[in-house]
């Protein structure tokens, strides 16, 4: 990292408010805006196209059906958005001034945006092989507000992506500080300290406990039915293989069933190992005095930038498989743009996945780092289980649920049906008891812990200069049986899939505990 | 400004229609968080609250009512002569709809009742619920910004909605409906004063 600003060389020079040699150097700087890489057009183009590939398929069919009009009317259309996107593209200018990062683009309808640089939240930095082979990268710019990045600088040369960091630097109030930008050069080590690294090992054994094999499978059979691919195929000719092959001997039967079962389990497991491998390829996290930098990718490389006092809340994830391995994964929450329909690789690994896979011993240290002073031992934590007839009140619902399950049985299929609930009762009342037993709460000096979920573990912490609204709650049937429900609300964004709803405590507990957190958040 | 008091009573009044004929008694059990309500430091809403849920509920009754019989009509004049089980569902209706409006009259001031708020320096505290009781604590240095609200009926009666929005995510938006304006205006102001700070950090 190219380190020849006076500004990097240390954070305290930052609190020392604002240094009159910058000035001049200020004045200098603030008429100066910049445009994009003439190589963007090319990456709209390529965005452009895929998301005209669908309704150009299906234009395709209608053209070859004939009718060549929908083809034409979607060729006028993509040539229109072209040229939007190139008036966007050539008329968009940045620049920073006044500690506020400022994108001006349009002709007709003109748009100026300004981020103030204290309210960003993080800044991603992404870089597929094409950027890579022209020297660029794309930067996306979040704040608190909304789903979508605040501003998508699609996209920059490097060279540009260091002076953006630089004078995003330069021209920071106390708020974000250093370099908030991520390089895609590999961090630099004796400066930024390594918190964590995953080599091909740890990635292997992450797709085998993860079940990403089936979500890629389930992705492929949407695809397979979205293109009515399952038409063209010959049922009759699978029938007569499936007839050859289905012998009259049950044994044969059963043990065919099970190596294709196996084989099919396998193929996921081996997808998942590869999913992982692509995604997670070079794994490092890094931190400086208060950012927190991801770096991952095999052809798509990913860089992260998430300033740690942003982080709202730490998840702490532990499936039976990564219970078995003894491993982890935490995922994190900011403010920013969590509520995204559809995860693409930058927010897979900056929040989703930002600790993919983590030994035990090393969950401890390694929250640590991602809150600073935050001494993480989770069986020191005071935690307080629920009220003691939880589980007598989760197993009469469950007995409950399972009679609605026979009569919803009868109506299907009379008069058997009514052996679907006693059917499922045993596993519903399994998972009551599991259930009650794994809600956990605690409270420390920082912040509060909460723990929940049978089969897929869930961790999650959060601290009182982060919690936005507490609340406690209590329905008929609570009250009822004397209980009560502590809710913290925090502003992180979602990604964790893990709500702070302490369901089920005493409600006398539940009481002390909201006006403990009230007064604590306060001071 | 887009709140017609209107809408906002028949959305509370769609989950819990018969139900609330059971719950007159409002005096605090031995639970905990029910005996919080009775804090006398407490205050409740304006009692015009009342009246205006009441109206707004009569609108709405009376509109549903005439678009029902409207409809009735129709279906009465195209199956002339009418027969016993047409009658028997124009009973129903008139009964369900005599149900519905004994409702909007009678489960305001039960709301009422079960409605209290503190405010200070500190921040927002929200008691509320006849059936799901809760207590809602939001930090006033946690309070993006506040609106006061007002729609045609409340206007009319001096009423006004308070919102408060927030950072977060489930409570991004907490509502106190039914206080008096200038109470609300207060608030917003005693909420608002340090409004320079940030909610998010």
């Amino acid at each position: 990292m190219a380190s020849s600003d006076a500004g990097t060389d240390s954070p305290g020079s930052r609190q020392a408010g604002e240094p009159p040699s910058d000035r001049p150097v200020r004045v200098q700087v603030l008429p100066e805006s910049h445009s994009l890489h003439p190589s963007s057009i090319l990456f709209f183009f390529i965005a452009r196209i895929r998301s005209y590939l669908i309704p150009a398929i299906v234009a395709a069919f209608a053209a070859a059906a004939g009718s060549s009009f929908l083809a034409f009317l979607l060729g006028l259309g993509f040539l229109v958005a072209i040229v939007v996107d190139g008036v966007r593209l050539y008329t968009l200018r940045y620049h920073i001034a006044g500690g506020e990062l400022v994108v001006r683009q349009g002709i007709l309808f003109r748009q100026h945006r300004t981020i103030p640089l204290v309210r960003i939240q993080n800044i991603d930095l992404l870089q597929n092989p094409l950027h890579r082979l022209l020297g660029v990268a794309e930067v996306r710019v979040e704040t608190a507000s909304g789903s979508d990045p605040e501003a998508t600088l699609r996209v920059l040369s490097l060279a540009e992506v260091d002076r953006l960091k630089h004078r995003i630097h330069d021209e920071s109030p106390e708020g974000i500080g250093s370099e908030t930008i991520p390089s895609m050069i590999p961090p630099d080590l004796p400066r930024e300290q390594e918190l964590h690294r995953l080599d091909p090992r740890d990635l292997i054994t992450l797709g085998l406990i993860s079940n990403r094999g089936a979500v890629l499978v389930a992705v492929a059979a949407g695809a397979f039915y979205e293109f009515e691919l399952h038409e063209r195929l010959d049922w009759g000719m699978a029938e007569r293989v499936v007839r050859a092959f289905w012998p009259a001997n049950l044994a044969v039967a059963v043990v065919v069933s099970f190596l294709l079962g196996m084989g099919v389990l396998l193929i996921l497991r081996i997808l998942g190992v590869f999913w992982c491998l692509l995604r997670f390829y070079g794994y490092q996290l890094t931190t400086d005095d208060e950012n927190l930098r991801v770096h991952a990718g095999m052809f798509t490389k990913v860089s992260a930038t998430i300033p740690r006092p942003h982080v709202q809340f730490i998840s702490i994830h532990r499936s039976v498989l990564a219970r078995w391995f003894s491993r982890a994964s935490i995922r994190i929450e900011t403010a920013g743009g969590g509520a995204r329909a559809n995860e693409d690789a930058q927010s897979t690994i900056s929040r989703r996945w930002f600790l993919p896979i983590v030994r035990e011993s090393a969950v401890g240290p390694l929250m640590g780092a991602l809150r600073q002073g935050l001494a993480w031992n989770e069986d020191a934590l005071a935690w307080h289980s629920v009220h003691p007839h939880a589980i007598r009140r989760l197993v009469r619902k469950s007995v409950i649920l399972s009679m609605a399950f026979s009569c919803i049985g009868l109506v299907f299929w009379w008069p058997f049906g009514i052996f679907a609930g006693p059917i499922l009762l045993p596993g519903l009342v399994w998972h009551a008891k599991r259930y009650a037993a794994s809600l956990r709460y605690a409270r420390s000096d920082t912040g509060i812990a909460f723990r929940s979920g049978v089969l897929l573990e869930k961790t999650s912490v959060t601290f009182f200069d982060k919690i936005q609204v507490v609340d406690v709650l209590q329905t008929p049937f609570d009250r009822r049986w004397n209980m009560a429900q502590l809710r913290i609300d925090t502003a992180a964004a979602g990604p964790a899939e893990h709500r702070i709803h302490a369901q089920l405590l005493e409600a006398e507990f539940a009481r002390d505990e909201f006006i403990a957190i009230s007064h604590l958040i306060l001071s | 400004m887009d709140e017609p008091a209107l809408i906002d009573s028949s959305s509370t009044a769609a989950p819990t229609t018969q139900t609330a004929a059971s719950s007159a008694d409002t005096s605090p059990e031995g639970d905990t968080i029910t005996d919080w309500f009775g804090d006398p430091q407490l205050q409740s809403l304006d009692p015009r609250f009342v009246m205006t849920e009441r109206v707004a509920g009569w609108i709405f009754v009376a509109v549903v009512g005439a678009v029902a019989f409207l409809v009735l009509l129709g279906w009465i004049l195209a199956n002339w002569p009418p027969g016993w089980g047409m009658g028997l569902v124009i009973l129903l209706l008139v009964a369900l709809l005599a149900g519905f409006g004994w409702y909007v009259h009678a489960w305001p001031p039960i709301a009422y009742r079960w409605c209290r708020y503190r405010a200070s320096e500190e921040g927002l505290e929200i008691y509320r619920g006849v059936f799901w009781r809760s207590v809602v604590n939001v930090p006033r240095f946690r309070i993006q910004h506040t609106d006061v609200r007002q729609g045609p009926l409340q206007r009319r009666y001096g009423l006004s909605k308070l919102v408060v929005h927030t950072a977060g995510t489930e409570h991004a938006m907490i509502e106190l409906d039914g206080l008096c304006r200038e109470e609300a205006l207060a608030l917003r102001d005693l909420l608002r004063a340090q409004e320079e700070e940030d909610g998010i950090i």
